[in-house]
């Protein structure tokens, strides 16, 4: 077995050269990279969590300019051809229910949408195929969370939510969201709008973020959106590396490119105030107490990330 | 209740932007000479330097009157028109105008601002556009007041009133605010983000005259060891408190001092506190405040086991508020309890105004309360109580003019508890109702006919059916002729939004007939460019134009370069725009700023315009500009 990559908190092995790169592109299958093995998981030591292979095509979602659009997309895109006015919407249009705006250079507004896009031109076929694709845009980048959840064969949901909509200011949806239903049964055992927006910081970055937490499922989709969300702050810092060639399109994750040698750990503020590291307690647990987070980078981070290697060293 | 007043709104200062006065803002008339005459008439202007050549004598002498007169002057509209009949009266206008309303903070500069209208009193000052408050503005993109506020603190000494929508306020702005204005009183923060309760501190501290310090819908948040005990801060001397709001703040205030200040503070009229008050405190800040004529009452809950005390009997509230004889608002209810919901029923008869926006109650636990409320004008509701509920109020407030009723499950395939019938049954029983915000899962062309034809005075008529471009629920058509009635028979409609399937032809009903409609909300609507052409050709009086995810090009967008000028903002995001079109707009209209909004500094490069931003303004291109944002 080839040595452990160095991999941060969030799972994603270091890619160090751009063949391994490519081949990540390339394969589904983690091949001679073991990415399986190697990669850190969130969740309780020796829970499996599913197969994130496939994912590994996803990963470059976020990055990679437009020509190679298709290619990245292949890793999830295979896995739900059933849905593939999926892929129509996440490709063409414009519109903020777009799922190909969720990376930061993955945006292929021009070429290769252009075709596509008259198919959703029909008024009503057309914003039934959209709406039906829709996916939350990248405020809680959650395209490619409910895509993984597409490809465990559960169908696209029939309206996934759409960035603000129905217009309801954030304000009133958080007062909702934190009121415990104490009517519940007297309204129609309807649960609260599923809503949670938290702030999410990162050391370096010039300015926060929010999520909306209700919008993932598990830690997976979670730590995927962050990616999305926060590898645009690493481009620049990639282009002043002199290495243009790894973000011109590169399979790579940024993130794990700037994380090579340093450590971030993803950490949140729970109910009680206290700074946990994200991935103890199962995915309920956590929405239910996070609130806030912060991506932590270089001394403060060492004494937690090391215990998350432990993990994976538990894995192999 | 303030949430959201745009519907009310009059003109900003249109003629500020007029093309002829662009070089010629601010400029003052007068000399030495007047300011003695005018001193008897209890005015002091400072030392002013004036560019022109002081008006001979005679011209002098009808300014000082025109200033006297036009004191008296209160609306915003009133005071543009006065302004352009000439200079003569457009300085003694700058000169006596105590409330600046700027609409856009980006449309002009504050130092501009504040060279024309230099005994300005009050400021109100608006920032980012709406559409920010549903995530589609990425953060950081402006709005800060730390510009005005530091341009403001040398120049208004007299400074008495500050409200701020949709801006960035820090701390710091807020300390700075609290310092250099010794008769501030007024503090209104409305969907602003920035600051923390270190900075209500200051303010509670330093600000001795303060009256009013409302907090409404803003995101307050605290770096976990500052969160600051700002209630204790009010000196004991400070007993002048009138208003206090402060629902938006999310931490556990200092409730002993909380109920100090209100014993002191005897001229509090209006009290509205967050969800950590509990229905025990609650009733003690009401029995120190009997005078109280709003209030918001916190969670409506009792803490479980709360320092042993007693469950609170509902009789107990219920002569609590007996005794509150002058109460006409009520708001609050956030976490109610709804076996307390009886105690309010002695104010019932008496209330103007009731916000239950935040508890989910069924029409059952309603009725009682609504039957009694026979004088309700304003009325804010969760869809929890369904039509059946609706019909309640419809049959007990005859004066109903405001109605808005709120989704308690926002999200598109969700059942819904109120539909096309609970509308029908408001527009039969509330003939007077004025303003309407109604979020449904389904709807019909004739019950929006119905409340067009039955309520005739609706100035503002907001509906969001949720799930995105549903047709009518019976007839499978699209809504376009329910709209269209409504922009046909409601003569006065100055504020549409428009939901479910539309096609173009419900742009050409509003540009028909919609000649009033300053407001116009459009999602997920029309088919091609027409639509766009017909409203930007056909609604005189346009001013606030925002679009969201409808298939609108640049065809449709230059065909408005006539009346962009004439509005305060147009926002179109994931439309069809290209960067060429948003160019010529910009190329035809130098005063107008125009930006591309992307997620990223690299969104802006592309030929698509994802987001697109224009407005007005005095002094060109802000320079405070995000990278993701690019000004044209």
């Amino acid at each position: 077995m080839s040595p452990p990559l160095e991999h941060d908190y969030i799972g994603l092995s270091e890619l160090h050269s751009p063949a391994a790169v490519a081949v990540a592109v390339g394969a589904a299958e983690d091949g001679a990279l073991n990415l399986k093995e190697t990669e850190l998981r969130l969740g309780l030591p020796g829970s499996e969590l599913p197969d994130r292979n496939d994912l590994v095509g996803s990963l470059s979602l976020g990055l990679l300019p437009k020509p190679l659009v298709s290619g990245a997309k292949r890793g999830f895109s295979d896995a739900i051809d059933g849905a593939g006015k999926w892929r129509l919407a996440a490709v063409g249009g414009r519109s903020e229910v777009d799922a190909g705006k969720g990376g930061a250079l993955f945006s292929p507004k021009g070429e290769n949408c252009d075709g596509q896009l008259p198919a959703l031109g029909n008024a009503g076929k057309g914003k039934d195929a959209v709406a039906k694709a829709t996916e939350h845009e990248r405020k809680a980048a959650g395209q490619v969370g409910i895509a993984n959840g597409n490809e465990r064969g559960v169908a696209p949901a029939a309206k996934a939510q759409v960035v603000g909509w129905p217009p309801i200011r954030n304000y009133r949806k958080n007062s909702m969201a934190t009121n415990p239903p104490k009517n519940k049964e007297d309204a129609d055992g309807k649960q609260g709008s599923a809503c949670l927006y938290v702030k999410v910081s990162m050391d370096g970055a010039p300015y926060l973020r929010k999520v909306d937490l209700k919008m993932y499922k598990n830690y997976k989709e979670f730590s995927l959106a962050l990616e999305e969300m926060f590898s645009g702050f690493t481009i620049g810092q990639c282009d002043s590396h002199g290495i243009p060639g790894l973000c011109d399109g590169l399979a790579d994750s940024k993130l794990t490119d700037l994380l090579s040698g340093s450590e971030y750990a993803l950490t949140y503020e729970d109910k009680d105030g206290d700074w946990m590291l994200v991935g103890d307690v199962p995915w309920e647990m956590f929405t239910d107490s996070c609130r806030r987070l912060r991506i932590m980078k270089g001394s403060d981070a060492i004494g937690l990330a090391p215990r998350a290697m432990e993990k994976c060293k538990n894995h192999n | 209740m303030t949430e959201d007043g745009d519907g009310e709104e009059k003109d900003e200062e249109k003629q500020k932007l007029s093309p002829t006065r662009s070089g010629g803002g601010g400029v003052g008339g007068g000399s030495s000479g007047s300011a003695s005459s005018l001193s008897k008439m209890g005015r002091v202007r400072g030392g002013e330097e004036r560019a022109d050549q002081p008006p001979p004598f005679s011209d002098q002498v009808l300014e000082n009157v025109i200033e006297n007169v036009l004191e008296f002057l209160e609306y915003r509209r009133d005071r543009n028109a006065a302004s352009l009949v000439c200079r003569s009266w457009y300085r003694a206008e700058a000169q006596t105008r105590r409330e600046v309303f700027i609409g856009n903070c980006y449309a002009v500069s504050p130092a501009r601002a504040i060279t024309r209208f230099r005994a300005a009193r009050a400021l109100v000052l608006k920032g980012r556009p709406r559409f920010a408050d549903f995530n589609l503005v990425p953060p950081g993109w402006g709005a800060r007041f730390s510009p005005w506020v530091a341009a403001m603190a040398p120049a208004y000494p007299w400074l008495e009133r500050v409200c701020l929508k949709r801006m960035t306020v820090s701390d710091a702005d807020l300390a700075l605010l609290a310092r250099s204005f010794p008769s501030f009183r007024d503090l209104t923060l409305i969907c602003c983000d920035g600051f923390g309760t270190p900075g209500l501190a200051t303010i509670a501290e330093l600000c001795r005259n303060l009256r009013v310090l409302d907090l409404i819908e803003n995101d307050v948040e605290d770096e976990d060891e500052q969160v600051a005990d700002w209630i204790s801060k009010f000196p004991e001397a400070t007993a002048c408190l009138e208003s206090l709001s402060f629902e938006c703040v999310n931490c556990p205030v200092n409730f002993a001092a909380l109920e100090a200040l209100v014993v002191r503070s005897r001229s509090l009229r209006r009290l509205r506190v967050n969800q950590h008050v509990s229905i025990h405190q609650l009733r003690r800040l009401m029995e120190r405040a009997p005078q109280l004529t709003q209030l918001g009452t916190g969670s409506f809950h009792s803490v479980p086991g709360a320092a042993g005390a007693p469950d609170l009997d509902v009789a107990d509230l219920e002569s609590t508020y007996a005794a509150s004889k002058s109460l006409v608002c009520l708001s609050g209810f956030r976490m109610l309890e709804h076996e307390y919901l009886p105690a309010i029923f002695p104010v019932c008869a008496n209330l103007v105004s009731l916000n239950l926006s935040y508890a989910m109650i069924t029409a059952e636990q309603l009725k009682p309360v609504i039957f009694q409320c026979h004088n309700l004008h304003t009325f804010w509701v969760l869809d929890t109580i369904g039509d059946d509920g609706l019909q309640a109020v419809a049959k007990s407030c005859k004066n109903l003019s405001e109605l808005r009723v709120f989704p308690f499950d926002a999200s598109e395939d969700s059942e819904g508890s109120v539909s096309d019938s609970g509308l029908v049954a408001i527009s039969e029983g509330c003939p007077k109702l004025r303003s309407i915000l109604y979020f449904c899962q389904r709807m019909t062309n004739a019950a929006v006919m119905a409340m067009s034809k039955n309520c005739p005075d609706l100035v503002v008529f907001r509906l969001c059916i949720m799930g995105r471009c549903r047709p009518d629920q019976i007839t499978g058509e699209p809504m376009d002729e329910g709209f269209g009635a409504i922009v046909m028979n409601c003569k006065k409609l100055t504020r549409l939004a428009v939901s479910g399937l539309l096609t173009d032809r419900v742009f050409e009903y509003i540009a028909n007939h919609g000649k009033s409609v300053r407001t116009l909300s459009v999602a997920f609507a029309g088919n091609t460019d027409l639509s766009l052409k017909y409203i930007l050709e056909g609604c005189p009086n346009l001013q606030k134009l925002e679009i969201r995810d409808s298939p609108f090009g640049d065809a449709g967008l230059l065909s408005g370069i006539h009346h962009f000028y004439n509005m305060r903002f147009v926002w179109m995001s994931a439309c069809k725009l290209s960067s060429a079109g948003c160019k010529e707009v910009a190329r035809s209209l130098p005063h107008l700023v125009v930006e591309v909004i992307g997620e990223w500094s690299q969104d802006l490069d592309t030929d698509a315009v994802e987001k697109l931003y224009l407005y007005r303004s005095l002094d060109g291109p802000r320079e405070d500009a995000p990278p993701f944002v690019k000004i044209l």
